[in-house]
Order: C-alpha cells, then sequence, then structure tokens
C-alpha cells in the first residue's frame, strides 16, 4: 500500500535531486529550473500532508505556491535575460565580474 | 497476482519486437558508409547551421507574459466551482483579482512588451 | 469580520497605491518622476498612519495575520525607510541612466512585502510577503538593464534569494505534515504537546534547519551571506541603501517570529546554532571588512556583522532582547540610509563615489557631508552618545541577562576591531588631502534625506526612551505563554 511516507519519501528525492542540480550545474537556466523542481518537491509534501492530515490548507497552499514559482519564474527568465543581452552567455562560472 | 501475467507478457513481448526491430537491421543489412549517410538527418532537407541552435530571444519575452498571465487562472477554477455558494462576495472578490491583472496587462502593452522586436 | 476588514485595511489601501502608482507611472510625462515619487513617500505615510490607526492584537483571517504592535513598529520602519530610499533615488536615477518610472512602485511593493513579513502569523503568509518583497528587489537590483554589473547583482541574488526560498518551503512543509498546520501558534503548540522521537525528531531538525537556512540568507548570516556583498556593490547605490535597511529589517521581522514563537519548543536544539551563527557572522563580517577599498563592499560586510550583532539579541530571546533587536534595528536603519544617502548624494555618472580613497579630503570640500558621514561611521562602530551605542548597549545588556557572557564578550571585541575601518574612512575623509578633481555638490533631496538620518541618529542615542519604549510594548505581547 502506498502511504503518505511514500510521497514524502519521492518528495525528498525531488528535492535532493533539485538541490544537488542547483549546486553542481552551471547553467544558471538550468540552475533556476533546479530551484523549480524543488519547490515542487515541496508542493508536493503539502499535498501528502493535507492528505494524510485530512485537511484542504495544504492543497490550497500548493495554489499560492504555484503562483509564487510563475512569478519567479517570469522574474529570473527576465533577469538572465537582460544578462544575456549584455554578455551572450548564461554560464555561471562565466558571469564574475564581481568576485564571488 | 495473476491478473497481471497478461500485463507481463504485453511487457515481455514489446520489450522483444522492440530489441529485435532495432538489431535486425544490423544483422541483415549490407553496410556502406557514404558522406551523404553520415549527415545529420534533418527530415530530408539539407542539414544547414551548428547543431545546438538556439532560439531566438523574442520568445523568451513571450514566455516570461504567458508564465504570469497564465498561472493565474488556477484561482479561477476552484472559484468557478464553487462560484454559486460565493453569491456577491465571490464576483467582487474576483472582479478585483482581474482589475489587478487588467493593471499588469495594461503596463505590459504600454511599455511594448507585445511588440515583436 | 468588521476586525478583519480594519487589520487588514492598511495593507489594502498599500496594494492599491502601489497599483495605482503603476498606473499613473504609464501615463507620466516627466522623464524624472519625481511627482510619482512623491505619490509614493505620500502613500507609504498613509499606509504607516492606517496601521497605527487601526493596530489591534488579534489576529484575523484564521490566525494569518495580525496588525499587532509589532506589525505596526516594523510597519513604520519600513515605510520610513522605504520612503527615505524613494527620496534618495528622485536625482539619482536619471543621473544613473535609469529612466524607469516602476522603480517606485516596485520599492513601494518591496516595503508590502516587508509590512507582510511582519504582520503574518502564519508561515505561508510569511512565505508570499518574502516573496512579494524578494521578487520587487531583485528587479530593483537589475534596474540598470545596460550595466552589466547591475545584472549581475540582480542574477546572483535572484538564483541565490531562489534557492534559499525553495529550501523554506520545503522546510515549512515538512513542519506541516508534522504538526498540521503553518499557524506560528498552533506549530508551537503542536511541537510542545508531543514528543518527537525517532525520524520524526530528525524529520523535525531537518524542517528547522531548512527555516533557518532560508532565513539565514535572506538576512545575510554566514555562511549563507556571499551573494550580499556583490549584490549590495552591483546594485545602484539606492537600492542598496534598501536592501541594506528594510529588507534586513523584514528578514529579522520573520526570523524572530518564527524562531521565538513556532519554534519555541526546539529553543535547546537552536540555541547552539543561533549562538554559533551570531558568533561566526559578526567575525567574518568586520574582519573581511577591514580590507575593503570600496566602500559599497566595505559597508555590505559591515551589514553582515551587524546581522551578527542583531542576532545576539535573537539568540537570548527574552522580551529584553526582543524589543532591543526592535531598536537596534531602527538604528542601524537611520545610520546606514545615511551612510549610503552620502554615497547616493555625492555620486555622478562616469564619477564613480564608491571607493573610499574617493572620499578623500571630503572634510575641505563638502564639510557637511563629510560631518554626516564620519557621525554614520561612528554610530556604527557603537561610540556614544549616538544611536549604534545605544543600540549595541541594549542587545548586549540584554544578551548578560539571558546568559550569554561568551556571546558578548566576542561582540564586544568584534566591535572594538570594527572601529579600524569605520574610522579609516573618518581619517581618509578628514586627515586626507582632496583630489584635483573634486566631488561635485550633493545633491538637494538626498541632502536632506542625509540630514534627518543624522537627526535621528543622535536623537536615538540622546533621547532613545520613546523609540525604546514603543519597541518594548511591540514586542511584549509576541512571545506566548
Amino acid at each position: 500500500m502506498i502511504g503518505t511516507v511514500h510521497y514524502l519519501a519521492l518528495s525528498a528525492v525531488l528535492f535532493s535531486i533539485g538541490a544537488v542540480g542547483a549546486v553542481v550545474r552551471r547553467n544558471v537556466i538550468i540552475i533556476f529550473m533546479s530551484i523549480e523542481l524543488m519547490l515542487n518537491a515541496a508542493n508536493l509534501a503539502f499535498v501528502a500532508g493535507s492528505n494524510s492530515l485530512g485537511s484542504m490548507n495544504g492543497q490550497s497552499i500548493v495554489f499560492f505556491v504555484m503562483t509564487v514559482a510563475a512569478a519567479e519564474a517570469a522574474v529570473g527568465l527576465a533577469v538572465i535575460l537582460a544578462l544575456f543581452r549584455n554578455r551572450q552567455t548564461v554560464a555561471a562560472d562565466e558571469i564574475a565580474l564581481l568576485k564571488w | 497476482m495473476s491478473d497481471y501475467i497478461p500485463v507481463l507478457i504485453t511487457l515481455l513481448l514489446g520489450v522483444v519486437i522492440v530489441a529485435a526491430m532495432s538489431n535486425l537491421n544490423r544483422l541483415l543489412g549490407p553496410r556502406k558508409m557514404t558522406a551523404i549517410k553520415g549527415e545529420a538527418f534533418e527530415c530530408g532537407n539539407e542539414a544547414t547551421g551548428p547543431g545546438w541552435g538556439r532560439f531566438s530571444i523574442k520568445f523568451y519575452m513571450v514566455a516570461i507574459l504567458f508564465i504570469v498571465f497564465d498561472v493565474e487562472v488556477v484561482f479561477m477554477y476552484p472559484w468557478a466551482v464553487i462560484y454559486r455558494e460565493l453569491g456577491v462576495f465571490g464576483f467582487v472578490e474576483m472582479a478585483v483579482f482581474v482589475l489587478v491583472l487588467a493593471v499588469g496587462y495594461a503596463f505590459a502593452w504600454r511599455k511594448g512588451a507585445f511588440e515583436w522586436r | 469580520m468588521t476586525q478583519a476588514i480594519n487589520s487588514g485595511l492598511p495593507l489594502i489601501v498599500a496594494c492599491s497605491w502601489a497599483l495605482l502608482l503603476i498606473v499613473v507611472e504609464m501615463f507620466s510625462g516627466d522623464r524624472r518622476f519625481v511627482g510619482v515619487a512623491w505619490m509614493g513617500v505620500i502613500g507609504l505615510a498613509v499606509t504607516a498612519a492606517m496601521s497605527v490607526h487601526y493596530a489591534s492584537v488579534p489576529a484575523v483571517y484564521g490566525n494569518a495575520l495580525a496588525l499587532d504592535g509589532y506589525a505596526v513598529y516594523f510597519n513604520l520602519l519600513a515605510c520610513t525607510l522605504g520612503a527615505a530610499a524613494m527620496l534618495l533615488s528622485i536625482d539619482y536615477l536619471g543621473d544613473a541612466g535609469i529612466v524607469r518610472g516602476e522603480y517606485y512602485s516596485l520599492m513601494f511593493f518591496a516595503v508590502i512585502g516587508v509590512v507582510i513579513m511582519a504582520a503574518a502569523t502564519d508561515l505561508i503568509v510569511m512565505f508570499i510577503g518574502l516573496e512579494t518583497m524578494s521578487m520587487a528587489v531583485y528587479v530593483l537590483a537589475g534596474i540598470r538593464k545596460s550595466d552589466l554589473r547591475s545584472n549581475e547583482a540582480a542574477l546572483k541574488y535572484f538564483l541565490l534569494g531562489a534557492l534559499a526560498s525553495a529550501l523554506l518551503l520545503y522546510g515549512v512543509a515538512l513542519l506541516y505534515t508534522i504538526t498540521g498546520s503553518t499557524v506560528l501558534a498552533d506549530v508551537s503548540k503542536a511541537l510542545s504537546d508531543t514528543q518527537h522521537a525517532g525520524a520524526d525528531h530528525l524529520v523535525l531538525l531537518l524542517a528547522t534547519g531548512l527555516v533557518l537556512i532560508g532565513f539565514g540568507f535572506k538576512i545575510a548570516a554566514v555562511p549563507f551571506h556571499l551573494w550580499a556583498p556583490d549584490v549590495y556593490e552591483g546594485a545602484p547605490t539606492t537600492v542598496t541603501a534598501f536592501m541594506a535597511t528594510a529588507v534586513k529589517a523584514g528578514g529579522f521581522a520573520a526570523l524572530m517570529r518564527t524562531v521565538l514563537v513556532a519554534l519555541a519548543p526546539m529553543r535547546a536544539e537552536l540555541a547552539p546554532v543561533l549562538w554559533g551563527a551570531a558568533a561566526v557572522t559578526m567575525t567574518l563580517g568586520n574582519v573581511v571588512a577591514l580590507r575593503q577599498t570600496s566602500l559599497k563592499r566595505m559597508l555590505a560586510y559591515s551589514s553582515i556583522a551587524h546581522t551578527g550583532y542583531l542576532l545576539v539579541g535573537v539568540t537570548a530571546g527574552t522580551n529584553e532582547a526582543g524589543s532591543s533587536v526592535l531598536f537596534y534595528l531602527a538604528a542601524y536603519g537611520a545610520m546606514n540610509i545615511g551612510a549610503f544617502g552620502v554615497m547616493a548624494a555625492l555620486a555622478r555618472r562616469g564619477r564613480g563615489c564608491e571607493k573610499i580613497s574617493d572620499f578623500s579630503g571630503l572634510a575641505q570640500t563638502h564639510p557637511a557631508m563629510a560631518c554626516a558621514m564620519a557621525l554614520f561611521m561612528l554610530s556604527l562602530t557603537g561610540i556614544p552618545p549616538l544611536g549604534g551605542f545605544v543600540g549595541k548597549l541594549y542587545v548586549f545588556t540584554a544578551a548578560m541577562h539571558a546568559g550569554l557572557v561568551w556571546l558578548v564578550v566576542i561582540a564586544a571585541l568584534n566591535s572594538v576591531v570594527s572601529a579600524a575601518y569605520y574610522l579609516g574612512v573618518v581619517r581618509t575623509m578628514y586627515f586626507d588631502n582632496a583630489p584635483a578633481d573634486v566631488l561635485p555638490p550633493a545633491r538637494p533631496y538626498a541632502a536632506v534625506v542625509v540630514a534627518v538620518a543624522a537627526v535621528v541618529t543622535i536623537l536615538l542615542g540622546v533621547a532613545p526612551s520613546p523609540v525604546l519604549g514603543s519597541a518594548a510594548r511591540a514586542f511584549s505581547k509576541v512571545l506566548l505563554g
């Protein structure tokens, strides 16, 4: 039987993949995709929790998180776009005018 | 458990057929390498340009606008489902929400975000 | 119902005002956007006044939001800092080649985000406030679209900020699955009612850690401070002034409510972590600041060091410590807005005013500006009788009372070290010779803001009791039980 623990385990796996991706990848768009994956892992945890607790709160939270993620995507793409127009690159290690 | 045996058989058949199809050619067919054959296959057209093509930056602009206005619909589905229960209050709330979106739309329009340039 | 509407009214009005600002800006013919800026300032004043008028303790909207004393205090602080940053920007923007009226509505939205973070009594509402603030500031940091450093600052801030938000959100999601709620008080109750052992306890620790890391990024605590110097340096100076003060205040508003209310039952586990973070943050901030030649970067590391001092108060976690952190944030806001204000007042396109050496001999060419800058530097060091001194005194005293003797010793030593670089700026201004091409005269709006910030810094040092009293009242109802 697939229970809450399995959903949470899946969400933990997704979160870890996202976290590793965000740290090791160098293309900023892929880093950003990894971060979105982490947000969706949190969404899965919210839905799983909502299901096991029998409350709708977790599911409605997901709507808000989705909106936040979309807004973040829009802002992020715009920021990357502005940089690309000036630099013609999306590789994180080439963007080092200001030292990290 | 026995219910799943047909599924298992189908699955096995699928794997075997696909494996056979993709490898029979290698076993039976003659092998003559020519320059034409070595080229990348691009739907019968002559391959031009580098393999890693970039999309024009203009598409990103469209993508950004699409994301912003597309996701707002998630709030409309639950609202529409219980629209009758919410009554006037729900209608006014959604009207306010749409008004806020409209300001954003007007802003994008005014700033020329919809122009293809 | 009425109370719910009343508590939400300041926020509703603020959001409508920010939208109106967008509409006005769209049809504004003035390329300097002076009218838009003033409209923003007036809107912030209205928001602040309304929050004072409608202040009430109980939480509304299903315990999601409370316009209590704490929220009102941060509301006033954020609105004041936002208004100061807007006034600083009026002449600065045009000169820096930023012809964008949406600058002011973005700053307004960032202030709204801070206000939501302070008023939120639910972790998800807090998250939404955090995102509202952050997203506006990501764009503000990169608003100089053609400038590579501005682009880069925005990108770094965005990537690390988004990563921090994701970590924070996952922590909240785990807390939700464990406690069944995202309301701060309910989370606290669930945590103290049930003993979590074994795997549950591990998940709880993980969730707490993720939430702490998320906020740690936002307030630039070591080891999550790496973005701060780059972003502070690359962003336009007026935006940096806003980030260093209002955004930091928002981060602390949310962090304190979360740590001291929702995670109060985890105190035993959290205390050593906070202790270590405070000690490392202030030490690293101060030591690295010593080596900076850019004033903007130096102030960035100084702001990291001040995060450490503020964390001392959070570690103590008592009523006394909480209210002194609130006071410190006000004093810190005044002196930092002032210091960045001096930079914004003198900066001209193509004539950078960001290196410490740019200020050499400032006392001869701009005596008033040099005097104000010296005042802010002395206050940042913590020299009496200025606001920074009183803030530090109260935070450290409260920490002593909470038994954190060693942490206070480290903090005091750090203050001594910090004197070296703050006083270095004063020395450059007063004892070095002015270069041949002197800096241009200070801009009028910015000069006024700097003057007000200087007066506030002195007042907070000489007569701290009104602000201290309101900080104490604001914090008195925050802690549970």
